[in-house]
């Protein structure tokens, strides 16, 4: 009986999606599936991978596979859902794993950032052209590649060593930080934030006028406590002085 | 010489390589090339500077954009959003050639992300025109169609694969890519003559030649080659290169290298050994 295109193509799909690789030549395509994928994942998360090694990487990358196979012809888009799938992975067991999804998070945002949109950021003279007594009123549009991490790990270290050729032993017990990454013209870096200055800038991209942004953070101690992270420390000039620099305002509108 | 199907302008005479992330910096010296060949899914994006690198690089560059991913020849429509921003690269790019493969690549919603092959029916040429139908009328322009290096065959096949080729350029204008490497490795894969192959293709819509590496692997005792793009490109190969120049003149060529990528100067060694290739083959009338 003469197969339809269909079903060759049915019975190709389910040769693919098999946990063992078939015998004889269609095994290549069961195999090259795999590698491909798990090579094209290590290009979205290099930090994630360098930190676990090739082989371990190539084992999340089946079983990421396996649960949240590929919905688009472009393989950038099959690492979406990675960081989630970590989470689920390790960060409920209480593995030492655990700070990967945050990790990956920040990759991602990497990658979306290199390819999002263009906008261009305006320096702080927006904000000056602004009566000092209507500040409190304006709002502020961030770049669209500007994305916000809290972790409860130190991931901006880690990224940033694993980022160099030699890197220096990061302690996992050092403490969370909180990570802005975005694309200033056509460099996308990634930023450390302090506690209460990630917490305006949630505020801000979320919509909120200057004045509701800077209003809790004045007014109530900002948790977990730690150097740069109380209330005290918050200093709206410095803030807001490093958000123009960081090119992270398209707009300064009033309410 | 003739100009090949599908070229906006003027086709490239000197040979061209495929931009590949690893030579981005490199290029910045703009070393000399004929042309580059860019995968078109590698410069999806809204902004910044891989559209950007692109543009550029087109400014001193003709440009040709090959995609990978729309598996034409799925039962399963392509995906729209995939297609719109193939457009939408093309439209701001305009490439000197647009460029897609002659392959499946989804199913059941999942994406294989690689080049699957099709078997070679009526069934099959009906829907693969009609895609590639539907490619051009959203491109607003005629496309190259590259046959793949295919490690099985299907029973069901009625027509050879030169054959289902032909009939493609025929009912929906197409021109080909002929891939030599791709050609090489079937013909030892599957115990064919690349000769009839060629002499079965029509020369006319031939518009690009790929030339890349294969790697040979041992499988249940039998010696397969794998199509790696991972090193030089084989004599046998070369030999497929001299034997089409003869055959058909010249055509835009293009060098690819995608596994094991070595410095942009090998790829650019690679390129000038194809120029010198038809070079030798200049007093030989086509």
């Amino acid at each position: 009986m003469t197969r339809s295109l269909a079903d060759i193509q049915r019975d190709f799909a389910s040769m693919l999606h098999s946990a063992r690789p078939p015998g004889g030549r269609a095994g290549i395509y069961h195999n090259n599936r795999r590698a491909n994928f798990s090579k094209a994942l290590a290009l979205t998360y290099p930090v994630t991978a360098r930190i676990v090694g090739e082989d371990f990487f190539a084992r999340l990358a089946l079983d990421y596979l396996e649960r949240h196979p590929s919905r688009h012809g472009d393989l950038h888009q099959a690492g979406r859902r990675f960081p989630k799938f970590l989470a689920a992975g390790f960060a409920a067991s209480g593995s030492e794993f655990a700070y990967l999804a945050d990790l990956a998070r920040l990759e991602w945002a990497w990658a979306e950032a290199l390819v999002c949109a263009e906008a261009s950021a305006v320096g702080i003279e927006a904000l000056t052209a602004f009566d000092p007594e209507m500040w409190p009123l304006l709002r502020f549009t961030l770049h669209p590649s500007v994305a916000l991490i809290d972790s409860a790990w130190p991931i901006h270290t880690i990224f940033d060593e694993h980022r160099r050729e030699q890197p220096a032993i990061v302690r996992l017990d050092a403490g969370g930080e909180r990570v802005a990454v975005l694309r200033d013209a056509h460099v996308v870096g990634a930023h450390r934030l302090g506690a209460a200055e990630h917490r305006w800038w949630m505020a801000l991209q979320a919509g909120q006028t200057l004045g509701e942004a800077v209003e809790p953070l004045m007014t109530e101690p900002v948790a977990p406590a730690g150097p740069e992270s109380t209330a005290a420390e918050f200093a709206l000039r410095d803030a807001l002085a490093r958000l123009f620099t960081l090119g992270a305002v398209t707009a300064v509108t009033a309410a | 010489m003739p100009r090949p199907i599908a070229w906006t302008s003027t086709a490239p005479t000197r040979t061209g390589v495929g931009l590949r992330g690893v030579h981005h910096g490199e290029w910045d010296a703009r070393p000399a090339c004929g042309w580059l060949e860019a995968h078109a899914e590698n410069y999806f994006a809204d902004g910044g500077p891989l559209p950007a690198l692109l543009e550029s690089l087109h400014r001193d560059y003709p440009l040709s954009l090959h995609g990978v991913g729309l598996g034409l020849g799925s039962v399963e429509p392509p995906d729209a959003e995939h297609l719109a921003r193939l457009a939408a690269l093309v439209r701001r790019h305009q490439p000197e050639v647009v460029s897609e493969h002659l392959c499946w690549g989804h199913s059941g919603g999942v994406h294989f992300n690689d080049l699957l092959p099709l078997p070679y029916t009526e069934e099959t040429l009906t829907l693969f025109c009609s895609r590639v139908d539907l490619l051009q009328s959203t491109l607003g322009r005629a496309v190259l169609i590259e046959h793949l290096a295919s490690y099985v065959t299907f029973p069901e096949s009625t027509l050879a694969e030169a054959q289902f080729l032909t009939e493609l350029t025929q009912r929906t204008g197409c021109g080909l890519l002929l891939d030599l490497n791709n050609l090489h490795v079937n013909a030892m894969n599957h115990g064919f003559d690349p000769h009839d192959f060629l002499d079965a293709l029509p020369a006319a819509a031939i518009g690009e030649i790929h030339l890349a590496g294969h790697t040979p692997v041992q499988l249940d005792g039998e010696r397969i080659l794998i199509d790696t793009h991972g090193s030089a490109v084989d004599e046998a190969v070369w030999t497929l290169y001299r034997r089409v120049l003869r055959q058909i003149g010249p055509r835009p060529t293009l060098i690819e290298w995608d596994t094991d990528i070595p410095a942009l100067e090998v790829l650019l060694a690679e390129a000038a050994r194809a120029d010198a290739e038809r070079a030798g083959m200049a007093d030989i009338t086509p």
